[in-house]
């Protein structure tokens, strides 16, 4: 009992002096904390920036529907390594009908949908809109896409199925077309073609900070086929309820694409099985060297930071040699003058963690003004953390030294 | 005289207390690395751009529909121009009176190349040239010889190929005088041309060049060229593009008032478009950099006012036995310049060396930034000034009675 009142009553004393010895010295302790909070301003400015970045690609990754993969004629990765276009060329074109087999035959997919894109021109009364993209979709496009209606409704099995001219619109495209008026009800025309506005789509903003999702028409499949035809670029998509669902879904939706297309054993694939994984592991791929260096020159700012500690730390140190001394005499322990020191250097370390995050905070928003940066409570943490493991390493050195000094020398000093 | 003494006092001084300095030292150093590996990292990739753009020379200006490079969608408004054509160049040639050298530039086909019973895969370019196209994309004759104006005039059958076809081809055969066929015409091979690499993943030995008037004999006159003209000099690539838009608005009847219909660049314009792109990057390092450079220049003065407080005694006696303030402060200026000095020289060496690793990994050519190297000494010489002055203007500023009284 009596030891862990030693204990505590000593950190506390510890805690006492420190404070003191930082009160004494203010401009030597202001400028160390400042060192310390320029590090953890950069270190936290670049995690914040990654964060953000990290972010925008996981939106995106999300507009392209978690848990599914895309069969398409095309695989993608164009500009990579081995592309043998000139062997894709030759494969045979999807067609629409291959959905309704693969949800017949699919143990494990969730919903089937079918795609073709278009770019149309679209008018609303007199007004004229060049460059909307126009989506022949499915109904199950909704859980393929992830898709939300904001307003009104998506069209029905049925509509899809007879092929009604009802649309969805995207909000740059309702906004294109309609401004300030209310887009629901009214009739716009599609390539000349009647269609009733039934439902608006959820904002979802830019595909990798790219393309525009929102400038699109989604109309059932079948009312595109007559328009415009499904021979071309006509894209599957698969959902699984699961991540599990979808690694082992994938070898049977390979099955079940080539036994559709009537392929030999020894054949290979006429057709492509394209996952959005791909798209993020080229990703990772690619910015983890950017994440790398910028994480490394930003923690040199820190690093400097607690060089500077160390220092301090060294001619506090050395300044207090006969104080030491005389603690000692009296009783002190080893581990106190190092408690001492160490909590010394910590509370400057978190001080400036302190200031430091609260700076983040403003320049967050100001990276946000021409970038994306997102200050999350997990980096705040994460700085404290490496503020105090900053202080404990550069303050060990100085405090050690402290903890081992002869009394006897210590109290002859001058 | 008296900057060798302020100078052996400064050296003195940081002997003294030797941690003290090499900690400092330490932080100086790691700061001008940071920021000079960056900013050596940032010109790699920038020279790296620069030599992957250099596909045509410096002087050669670029006439196409199109822009090289095009940000956002404004597809359409290029779209509806004329083609550019074979006749428009025939006629460009007759009248352009500051240079000769000029060439089409049109990909007839992308296709398989074929030779007794070797083919290629079917990616090969088939271009159509003339005599200047080689010089004006930077290829040089391997072996064998270049076109001739009669070669073009008589749409001879004759073909300059790439190294990757050279090499499916013919293997360890010689390949001048030997036949290929490019969709079933046959072709004599008359030159080889050296290897040029890859640029972005793309090879470009993966070519057949034939004379254009052969080419479009094969494959028909009707298309849209890129038409290259390489200017006398640098000095004339300004009059040169001037005179080609005059002569290019007249043949494409462009009206007075109206804007080209026609895109015309040199490989400097296509440069900005990266410039801009490196540009961002250097500013990031930068700021990075410098950010790391404000901490140890902070230290430094954290340390200097340490040294002040310490040596008030010295400071002191110095001043009782006659020494000047400007004494005192150049002699604690000199010991703050001195130490960033030491640590940013060095700190520059690794960060050159640091900053090179990104040419060893993107396999480029190493550089030596010597703007940020002088800039660099500049710069710590200002560091030094700007984070010592206030702790050698309080030193300068004690009174020698109190200095010598201080415990």
């Amino acid at each position: 009992m009596s030891r862990i009142y030693r204990f505590t009553a000593s950190i506390w004393e510890s805690l006492k002096i420190s404070l003191r010895a930082l009160k004494v010295n203010k401009t030597r302790s202001a400028l160390t904390t400042i060192c310390i909070v320029i590090g953890i301003v950069s270190v936290t400015g670049m995690a914040t920036m990654i964060d953000g970045v990290d972010r925008a690609f996981e939106r995106s990754m999300n507009m392209l529907g978690r848990n599914v993969v895309y069969v398409q004629k095309w695989p993608w990765g164009l500009g990579t390594g081995d592309y043998k276009w000139w062997e894709y060329r030759n494969r045979r074109e999807m067609k629409p009908e291959y959905a309704s087999a693969i949800s017949n035959d699919s143990r494990f997919a969730e919903a089937v949908s079918v795609a073709s894109f278009r770019s149309a021109n679209v008018r609303f009364k007199d007004r004229s809109v060049n460059n909307i993209t126009i989506q022949g979709a499915s109904e199950s496009t909704t859980r393929t896409e992830a898709l939300n209606v904001d307003e009104g409704r998506f069209f029905t099995a049925e509509e899809d199925r007879s092929g009604a001219n009802v649309a969805v619109l995207g909000r740059s495209a309702s906004e294109a077309l309609f401004e300030h008026a209310y887009p629901l009800g009214k009739e716009i025309r599609i390539s000349g073609r009647k269609f009733l506005v039934i439902g608006l789509l959820e904002k979802q903003g830019k595909f990798l900070g790219l393309e525009d999702v929102d400038n699109r028409i989604m109309i059932p499949f079948s009312a595109f086929e007559e328009m415009y035809g499904s021979r071309w670029n006509v894209r599957l998509s698969v959902k699984f309820p699961s991540e599990q669902a979808l690694r082992e879904g994938q070898y049977e939706l390979e099955g079940i694409m080539r036994r559709i297309r009537g392929l030999d054993p020894i054949e290979e694939n006429d057709f492509a099985i394209n996952k959005p994984e791909m798209f993020r592991q080229q990703y990772e791929s690619m910015t983890f060297a950017i994440y790398g260096i910028g994480i490394f020159l930003t923690s040199l700012a820190l690093f400097i930071g607690g060089i500077g500690v160390m220092n301090i730390m060294f001619v506090s140190v050395r300044e207090r040699t006969k104080e030491i001394g005389i603690r000692k005499a009296v009783g002190a322990k080893a581990w106190e003058i190092l408690s001492q020191f160490l909590i010394e250097a910590v509370i400057i370390c978190i001080a400036g963690g302190v200031l430091g995050v609260l700076i983040s905070i403003l320049t967050t928003e100001a990276i946000n003004q021409f970038f994306v940066a997102y200050l999350g409570w997990g980096t705040v943490m994460v700085a404290f953390i490496i503020c105090t493991i900053v202080g404990v390493i550069f303050g060990f050195l100085p405090a050690y030294r402290a903890a081992k000094q002869d009394p006897i020398e210590s109290l002859r000093y001058e | 005289m008296l900057l060798k003494e302020v100078f052996k006092q400064a050296l003195d001084s940081l002997r003294a207390n030797k941690l003290r300095s090499s900690l400092t030292l330490l932080a100086i150093v790691v700061g001008v690395f940071a920021i000079i590996s960056a900013s050596t990292a940032v010109l790699v990739l920038d020279t790296y751009f620069k030599d992957t753009l250099s596909l045509m020379g410096g002087n050669v200006v670029n006439i196409s529909k199109y822009p090289s490079v095009q940000m956002g969608g404004d597809f359409q408004k290029y779209r509806n121009r004329d083609n550019i054509t074979f006749e428009t160049m025939e006629r460009l040639m007759e009248r352009v009176s500051l240079s000769r050298e000029i060439s089409p530039d049109e990909t007839f086909r992308v296709t398989k190349v074929m030779r007794e019973d070797k083919e290629t895969e079917p990616n090969v370019r088939v271009k159509g040239g003339n005599q200047y196209y080689l010089s004006n994309n930077a290829y040089d004759i391997a072996d064998g010889r270049n076109f001739t104006e009669q070669d073009i005039r008589y749409g001879r059958p004759f073909a300059i190929i790439g190294q990757d076809v050279n090499e499916i081809l013919f293997d360890i055969e010689y390949p001048l005088g030997k036949t290929i066929r490019v969709d079933g015409r046959p072709y004599t091979v008359i030159g080889l041309v050296e290897e040029r690499g890859t640029v972005f993943g793309q090879s470009l030995d993966n070519f057949v060049l034939l004379p254009y008037s052969t080419a479009i004999n094969a494959y028909g006159p009707d298309r849209n060229i890129d038409i290259q003209v390489k200017a006398p000099s640098m000095t004339l690539l300004e009059s040169t593009m001037d005179e080609l838009t005059g002569l290019l608005r007249t043949i494409r009847k462009v009206p007075p008032g109206e804007e080209n219909d026609f895109e015309i660049e040199t490989n400097e314009s296509l440069s900005g478009v990266f410039d801009q792109f490196t540009g961002v990057l250097y500013i990031f390092g930068f700021v990075v950099g410098g950010i790391a450079l404000l901490g140890a220049g902070i230290g430094v003065m954290n340390i200097m006012l340490v040294s002040v407080t310490e040596r008030t005694r010295e400071i002191g006696i110095r001043k009782a036995v006659g020494a000047t303030r400007r004494a005192i402060i150049s002699q604690f200026l000199m010991e703050a310049i001195f130490i960033c000095q030491i640590g940013g020289i060095i700190g520059m060496i690794i960060g050159i060396l640091g900053g090179n690793l990104m040419a060893v990994w993107i396999e480029s050519g190493v550089v030596f930034p010597w703007s940020a190297a002088i800039g660099g000494i500049i710069g710590m010489t200002v560091i030094g000034i700007v984070f010592g002055v206030y702790p050698a203007y309080k030193a300068s500023q004690l009174d020698p009675i109190e200095s010598l009284r201080y415990e």
